[in-house]
């Protein structure tokens, strides 16, 4: 690699096809003579060949994405104006059935509520789950998520400013946290991690209570920060997680494994992992041994600090399939990584590199009373 | 099955050549059925289906343009071939015996050639991700614009902020080195 500035011109352009009679003569004599000149043109002939066989890759896959999409959508929307109409048409019996089907639910609750604690007499805690169901459904607009402890760093006082973590999953500067961290936000700071003065603002452009997700924008892009990968495999009981999040100032690992396939109160878009989790933990990834994003932080267990909630990462594609069908058709579309690039780094290089993706997040809220 | 009726495999292949999105889109939505029947009767899900579908998708549209695709057989029995050569891999990847596939359909074993042609083609892609990734976003960006956009040095200069397009020459330079040794680097090592 030691050939000068103008022969790798001059090899740009006779691949590029830009070369004039006379530099195609010199061209051709250069190769015929040069050894090293004929190296350097073999290797840089297939590094381009190699780049657009690259994009042409991602841009098949872009495309296919949407196809998929279109496919999958037509598909579920025509069930559902056909269940619409007739909900309208026999509303009355429909509430006079759902009214039966819920008292048979919780009698039958009951039922086995008395079995279990039969069964498991010494057992408290999943005597007290049970309860809570039954308690969940008598008093059916209690929400779910209402009773976790949330991971908001909140300080007493009147300025209403929470921490939290996010990570970037786009290039283009779309990041990914919690919805309950920006609920009501005035103002959203991201943080560079390892360095205190580079803050920027970011944009809550979407959020979903649902899933308790919200995507960020930023347009100011940190160099060399590479997007993390979301998977959508569902992982095994036992699998080996960590997470990366900001409980204090200073990016903090903690690891451990898959404890269940559902979260609190059997929701079932949520994963429960034992990895403790502190405030400020919320909206970090849940990361496989392979270096893949399976979830996102979203809070722990009232009472037991190894129980640690994450929603599924299947919903994060959900998420960002309803924000690219809602949004206006001026703004760009936010896609995922397709791959996993980390798969073949050692443990370090893989927390390393997934660090410079995880981001801390200040926010300021408006005080309601 | 109309869009089948629309097309028939001459016109998908001419559709795949021009990027006719409408033609790829029927194509993919016609065979999409069956390998997921496939991948769900084999110890996959639906997004498992998904992800092969589009991995055997994306290899068919390029050996297509690329003119190794054998015409002699049919893209449905194609797509199927290869979807089974990528779910195998991956099940074995994730470490789980496949004693016989449950099939849902004929296919045709892959050459050797077609085989080796896609594992090296992936080799590619992930060495050039991995390149790619560990270069600055100005460097991606400014060989993306040079070789792919195929821009010229004042527009580039311009889009990135360099103050002239001699200047952008000389990153280019420089980027190429870098990327040239990240891409050639990982080569020695596997």
């Amino acid at each position: 690699m030691n050939l000068d500035h103008e022969s790798y011109e001059l090899i740009d352009r006779y691949i590029l096809n830009e070369c004039t009679a006379e530099e195609k003569l010199r061209f051709e004599k250069l190769l015929e003579s040069d050894e090293q000149f004929r190296d350097e043109y073999e290797s840089q002939l297939e590094l381009i060949k190699a780049l657009d066989e690259h994009d042409e890759k991602i841009k098949i896959g872009n495309d296919l994405q949407s196809i998929h999409r279109d496919m999958t959508r037509k598909d579920r929307r025509s069930p559902k104006s056909v269940r619409i109409t007739k909900r309208k048409r026999f509303l009355s019996t429909i509430a006079i059935a759902a009214s039966v089907s819920i008292i048979t639910f919780i009698s039958t609750l009951q039922i086995i509520n008395r079995k279990v604690y039969k069964a498991n007499i010494k057992d408290n805690t999943a005597i007290e789950e049970l309860n809570g169901r039954i308690d969940q459904i008598s008093d059916q607009q209690k929400n779910i998520r209402g009773k976790l402890d949330i991971f908001e760093q909140s300080t007493p006082d009147k300025n209403q400013t929470s921490f939290g973590s996010c990570v970037l999953i786009n290039s283009n500067g779309y990041y990914l946290t919690n919805a309950h961290l920006v609920k009501k936000a005035d103002s959203v700071l991201i943080s560079k991690p390892r360095s205190e003065d580079s803050n920027y603002y970011a944009k809550v452009i979407f959020r979903s209570n649902e899933y308790d997700l919200a995507l960020l924008y930023s347009p100011y892009k940190t160099a060399n920060t590479s997007p993390v990968f979301v998977s959508q495999k569902t992982p095994q009981l036992g699998d080996y997680l960590f997470t990366l999040g900001y409980p204090k100032r200073g990016i903090v690992f903690g690891e451990g494994s898959l404890s269940s396939h559902t979260g609190h109160l059997d929701d079932t878009s949520s994963y429960q992992v034992s990895i403790p989790a502190n405030p400020g933990n919320s909206g970090g990834p849940i990361v496989n041994a392979q270096g893949e994003i399976i979830g996102l932080v979203t809070g722990r267990h009232p009472n037991n600090n190894a129980a640690t909630y994450a929603i599924k990462s299947l919903y994060i594609e959900t998420f960002i399939q309803d924000y690219n069908q809602s949004k206006d058709s001026l703004t760009a579309e936010v896609t995922l990584l397709r791959r996993n690039s980390l798969s073949k780094l050692s443990k370090s290089k893989k927390i390393e590199s997934l660090q410079n993706a995880v981001f801390r997040i200040e926010v300021n809220a408006t005080k309601e009373n | 099955m109309k869009e089948s009726e629309l097309y028939n495999e001459k016109d998908f292949i001419e559709g795949i050549m021009t990027n006719n999105h409408f033609a790829i889109a029927s194509l993919y939505r016609l065979h999409f059925p069956l390998i997921e029947q496939f991948i769900l009767s084999n110890s996959g899900n639906h997004h498992d289906a998904k992800d092969v579908y589009q991995d055997a998708f994306t290899i068919l549209i390029q050996n297509i343009r690329k003119g190794v695709f054998r015409q002699d057989s049919k893209i449905g029995t194609y797509l199927y071939s290869i979807c089974r050569r990528q779910w195998l891999k991956e099940l074995n990847r994730r470490r789980h015996v496949v004693i016989d596939f449950h099939e849902v359909a004929p296919y045709i074993d892959l050459l050797t050639e077609e085989d080796q042609e896609i594992t090296k083609q992936e080799i590619r892609f992930e060495r050039l991700d991995h390149a790619l990734i560990n270069l600055s976003d100005n460097c991606q960006n400014l060989i993306k614009r040079f070789y792919l956009l195929r821009e010229s040095m004042e527009q580039i200069a311009k889009a990135i902020g360099y103050t002239n397009a001699a200047n952008a020459k000389n990153q280019k330079y420089k980027c190429l080195k870098r990327l040239k040794s990240l891409y050639f680097a990982k080569q020695h090592n596997q």
